[in-house]
C-alpha cells in the first residue's frame, strides 16, 4: 500500500512538470512553424522564377541540344527545388536536367546557371569563365546590374532586374516582358527599399513581442516550479500521516470482515428468498395480466361481433333491395329490347314495303308517262293523217261535182249509178275524215270550268228541234247539277247520247228518253265523288256480248242500210267522260232500250247541284 | 277582165279551178304558176292579174314567202291584185296569225273552186254583169 502511495505521487510531480513545459514550448514553436511555411514557398518561388527566366530567353543552338540544362553553384539547396520542378515542367518543350558545381571554373554545357550571393562566389569571376559559353547567369542577392539577371528578395516574394548588354554579349535573346518586369530604375529601387524596410521594421518588432511573450513565460515556468517545491512538501506531510493511519485500520478491518461474511452468507439466503418470492409474484401478476388481456379481448370480440352482426343486418337489407332493384331493371331492359326489337321489325318492314311500293309507283308513273306519249302520238297521228287524207278527197268529190255536171246527162245506166256509188263513198269518207279529226280533238282541251248541265239539255233541245219534232221523240230532263268540264265536249256528249236513243230506235215506235243524275260520296271522304248520269232510253237495245265493243272507235253493229253513222258516236262519248275523269258503261236488253251510264267528279270547291 | 292567175303546185287542182274559171267565162286567160317564185315572175313581167288565187304549200316558194316579196315590189306592179289565200283543210291558229298580218290578202276559199265562188268573187271586187254566166247564176240562185 506504501508503495502504491509513493508511485502515485512520482506520476503526478512528473505530469506537473511536462505540463508547465509544454505550455512554456507551445507559443514560441507556433511562430516558428510560420516560418518555416513561409520559407517553403519561397524556395518553390525561387525555382519558378529561374524556369520563368530560362523560358523567355532564347539561345542561338537551342534546338541542338537534347536536354536544357541548368547548372546550381556551391552547396545550394535551390538544386533540390529545381530538381523538383523539372519533374513537372519542361523548359523551351525540352526536359530539364539540373547539375551542380563546385567551382566556376568548372563550369560548362549548360544554358542557365544559378548563384547565390550566400555561397561567396565573386561574381565578376563567374562572368569571365563562363563568358562565350552561351551560358545565362542567374544570380540572387547580388550588387545592382553585377550579374545578368539578378533576384532580390522582397519581402515574401522577389523581384529581378537585367543586364541587357552582358546577355546580348552571350547573344542570347529575351522577350520584351522579361524587361517589362524587371526593375530599372533607382526610383523603383528606392520604393523597393521602403518596402523592405518596413517589413524589416515589421519582422523586428514581431521579434520583440516574441523576446517579451519568452521572458513571460520564463517567468511563470519559475512560478510554478516553486509551487510544485510546495506540493511536494505537503505530500510528505501527508504521507506520514496516512501511514499512522493504516496501522489501526489493519485491525479493525479483519473484525469487521469476518462478520462482513457472516452477514453476507446471511444477506445471501435472504435474497434468494426474496428472489423466489419476487418470481413467484411477477409470475402471478403475469398470469393476472394475462387473464386481463384475455378478457379485455373477448370482451371486444364480442362488441366486434356485435358490431359485425349489425353491419350484416345492415347489408342483408341492402341486399334484397339490391335484388329487387336488379330484378326490376331486369325486367325493364327485356321490356326495351322486345320493344326496340319490334319497333325495329316494323321498321324494316315499312322500310321494305316503302321501297317496294316506291318501286311500284316508280313503274306506274314510268308506264302512264309511256302512256300518255303514246296517247299524244296517235293523237298527232289521227289528226295529221285526217287533215292530209281530207285534201285528196276533196279533190275527188270536186271532180265528181264537175262530171256529173257536165257529162251526166251522157252516161247510160251503169255510169250513172257509178257516179252516184262514188259520190256516197266519197261523202261518207269526208264524214269519217271528219268524225277522225274530231276525235283526236277531243279530250285536248283543259280549259275547264263551271257548266250547268240543265243549260246544255236546254239549248240541246233547241239544236235537235227539227229530229225531235220528225220523230216527235219525248225527251224528259230531270234537274241536273254544275259540273266542271268542257262546256263544247258536255254537249257532244249529251247531244250523240240522245241522238242514239232517237236513231236506234224500234220501228213504229215513238222514242222516250229520260235524263236523270244521282249524287253519289266517296265513303271515306265527304267532299269527294261524282255524279253518277243516267240516259236512258226505249230502244233497240244492245246485246250483252256486244256491250264492251260499242265504246270502240268505228265500230257498228247494224249496217248502213238499216242505221246511218260513222260509228264514232260512243267512241267519242268514251272519251270525253275518260277526260273528265269519269267512267261510261250501260245496261241494256235487246228490244228493252238501253241505260248509258256516265259519272263526272265532283266539282273541286262545291258539289251543290244549285 | 284579163288575167287570173292560179298559183299552186298541184295539176290536179289547177286544171279543176281553171276549167270552173272558164265556164263562168269572165275572164280571157287563166295563167298558172307552179309556186311563188313564178307568180313573182309574172307579176314583174309586167302581167297584173285582177285575182291571185295563193296556195301556202308549195316547192321552191311557197305562200308566205311570195306574200313577203309581194309587199317588196313597187305600187305600179301591184296595182289592185286581189289576193285570195286558198286552204286545204283548217287554218292552225299559228297560220291565221300570219294570214291576219298581211294585208294584201283579200279573202279565204276553200281549194276547190265552185262557179258560184268565182262570180260571187268577180262581182264583190269588179261589179254586175260582167259575165252572162254569172248573171244568170244569180238569177237562178234568186
Amino acid at each position: 500500500m506504501i508503495y502504491r502511495h509513493q508511485s502515485i505521487s512520482i506520476i503526478y510531480s512528473s505530469f506537473t512538470i511536462i505540463v508547465i513545459w509544454f505550455v512554456a514550448l507551445f507559443s514560441p514553436l507556433k511562430v516558428q512553424a510560420q516560418e518555416i511555411e513561409n520559407e517553403e514557398v519561397k524556395r518553390l518561388q525561387r525555382a519558378i522564377f529561374i524556369f520563368n527566366f530560362a523560358q523567355q530567353v532564347g539561345w542561338p543552338d537551342i534546338q541542338k541540344n537534347q536536354d536544357f540544362k541548368i547548372g546550381v553553384l556551391g552547396p545550394d539547396r535551390t538544386i533540390l527545388d529545381l530538381s523538383t520542378l523539372a519533374k513537372k515542367r519542361k523548359i523551351h518543350d525540352k526536359n530539364v536536367e539540373i547539375v551542380r558545381f563546385q567551382f566556376a571554373k568548372d563550369v560548362k554545357d549548360i544554358q542557365l546557371l544559378y548563384v547565390n550571393h550566400k555561397y561567396n562566389y565573386d561574381i565578376h569571376y563567374i562572368l569571365n569563365k563562363i563568358s562565350g559559353k552561351n551560358i545565362l547567369l542567374v544570380s540572387e542577392d547580388y550588387n545592382f546590374n553585377a550579374s545578368m539577371i539578378n533576384m532580390v528578395n522582397v519581402g515574401d516574394s522577389f523581384e529581378y532586374e537585367i543586364n541587357t548588354n552582358r546577355i546580348y554579349k552571350e547573344e542570347l535573346a529575351f522577350t520584351s516582358s522579361l524587361k517589362k518586369h524587371a526593375i530599372t530604375s533607382s526610383e523603383k529601387w528606392k520604393r523597393l527599399y521602403r518596402k523592405t524596410e518596413k517589413v524589416l521594421y515589421k519582422v523586428q518588432e514581431d521579434k520583440n513581442n516574441q523576446d517579451i511573450i519568452i521572458k513571460r513565460k520564463e517567468n511563470q515556468i519559475k512560478y510554478q516550479k516553486n509551487k510544485i517545491k510546495d506540493h511536494k512538501k505537503e505530500i510528505f506531510n501527508k504521507e506520514g500521516e496516512i501511514e499512522e493511519l493504516y496501522t489501526q485500520n489493519e485491525i479493525q478491518l479483519k473484525k469487521y470482515e469476518e462478520k462482513v461474511v457472516i452477514e453476507r452468507e446471511l444477506e445471501k439466503n435472504i435474497q434468494e428468498q426474496v428472489t423466489f418470492i419476487k418470481n413467484q409474484n411477477e409470475k402471478i401478476v403475469k398470469s393476472n395480466q394475462e387473464i386481463k388481456q384475455q378478457k379485455d379481448f373477448l370482451i371486444r370480440q364480442i362488441d366486434k361481433i356485435k358490431e359485425q352482426e349489425k353491419i350484416l343486418n345492415k347489408q342483408a337489407d341492402k341486399i334484397s333491395l339490391q335484388k329487387k332493384i336488379n330484378i326490376l331493371l331486369i325486367v325493364l331492359i327485356l321490356l326495351a329490347i322486345g320493344a326496340s326489337f319490334f319497333i325495329y321489325r316494323g321498321y324494316v318492314e315499312k322500310k321494305i314495303f316503302n321501297k317496294e311500293l316506291e318501286n311500284k309507283n316508280k313503274a306506274i308513273h314510268a308506264q302512264s308517262l309511256e302512256l300518255e306519249i303514246k296517247n299524244q302520238e296517235l293523237e298527232q297521228f289521227a289528226y295529221i293523217a285526217s287533215h292530209d287524207l281530207q285534201e285528196p278527197l276533196n279533190t275527188i268529190s270536186s271532180f265528181i261535182g264537175m262530171l256529173e255536171e257536165d257529162y251526166g246527162e251522157n252516161f247510160d245506166d251503169v255510169g250513172k249509178e257509178s257516179m252516184i256509188f262514188i259520190k256516197d263513198a266519197s261523202i261518207r269518207m269526208k264524214k269519217l275524215i271528219d268524225a277522225l279529226l274530231e276525235y283526236s280533238r277531243l279530250g285536248r282541251s283543259r280549259d275547264y270550268q263551271k257548266v250547268d248541265c240543265n243549260i246544255i239539255l236546254g239549248e240541246l233541245k233547241n239544236d235537235l228541234k227539227s229530229i225531235l219534232d220528225k220523230t216527235k221523240a219525248q225527251v224528259s230532263i230531270e234537274k241536273l247539277p254544275e259540273v266542271e268540264g268542257s262546256e263544247i265536249e258536255l254537249r257532244l256528249l249529251f247531244q250523240n247520247l240522245i241522238s242514239n236513243g232517237i236513231k236506234f230506235r224500234i220501228p213504229d215506235t215513238i222514242p222516250i228518253i229520260h235524263i236523270s243524275s244521282t249524287r253519289i260520296n266517296d265513303p271515306e271522304n265527304k267532299s269527294k265523288g261524282y255524279w253518277q248520269f243516267m240516259v236512258k232510253d226505249n230502244g233497240i237495245g244492245i246485246p250483252k256480248e256486244h256491250q264492251e265493243r260499242i265504246f270502240a272507235i268505228f265500230q257498228r253493229l247494224h249496217s248502213r242500210e238499216e242505221y246511218e253513222g260513222t260509228g264514232i258516236g260512243l267512241a267519242h262519248c268514251k272519251k270525253i267522260v275518260e277526260a273528265h275523269g269519269g267512267k261510261i258503261w250501260l245496261e241494256s236488253k235487246q228490244e228493252t232500250g238501253s241505260t248509258f251510264y256516265f259519272t263526272i267528279p265532283f266539282l273541286k270547291k262545291t258539289f251543290s247541284p244549285s | 277582165m284579163k288575167h287570173f292567175l292560179l298559183v299552186d303546185d298541184s295539176n290536179a287542182t289547177n286544171f279543176f279551178n281553171k276549167t270552173i274559171i272558164k265556164k263562168t267565162e269572165c275572164v280571157e286567160e287563166v295563167l298558172i304558176a307552179k309556186n311563188g317564185k313564178e307568180a313573182l315572175d309574172y307579176i314583174k313581167s309586167g302581167i297584173s292579174p285582177e285575182i291571185l288565187f295563193l296556195d301556202i304549200n308549195m316547192p321552191i316558194m311557197g305562200g308566205w314567202e311570195f306574200l313577203k316579196e309581194f309587199q317588196k315590189l313597187d305600187s305600179d306592179l301591184k296595182k289592185s291584185i286581189v289576193i285570195v289565200l286558198m286552204i286545204g283543210a283548217k287554218l292552225s291558229e299559228e297560220e291565221m296569225e300570219k294570214a291576219k298580218s298581211f294585208s294584201e290578202i283579200k279573202e279565204f276559199q276553200e281549194k276547190m273552186l265552185t262557179k258560184n265562188i268565182v262570180c260571187n268573187l268577180v262581182t264583190k271586187y269588179y261589179g254586175n254583169s260582167i259575165s252572162k254566166v254569172c248573171n244568170e247564176l244569180s238569177g237562178l240562185i234568186s
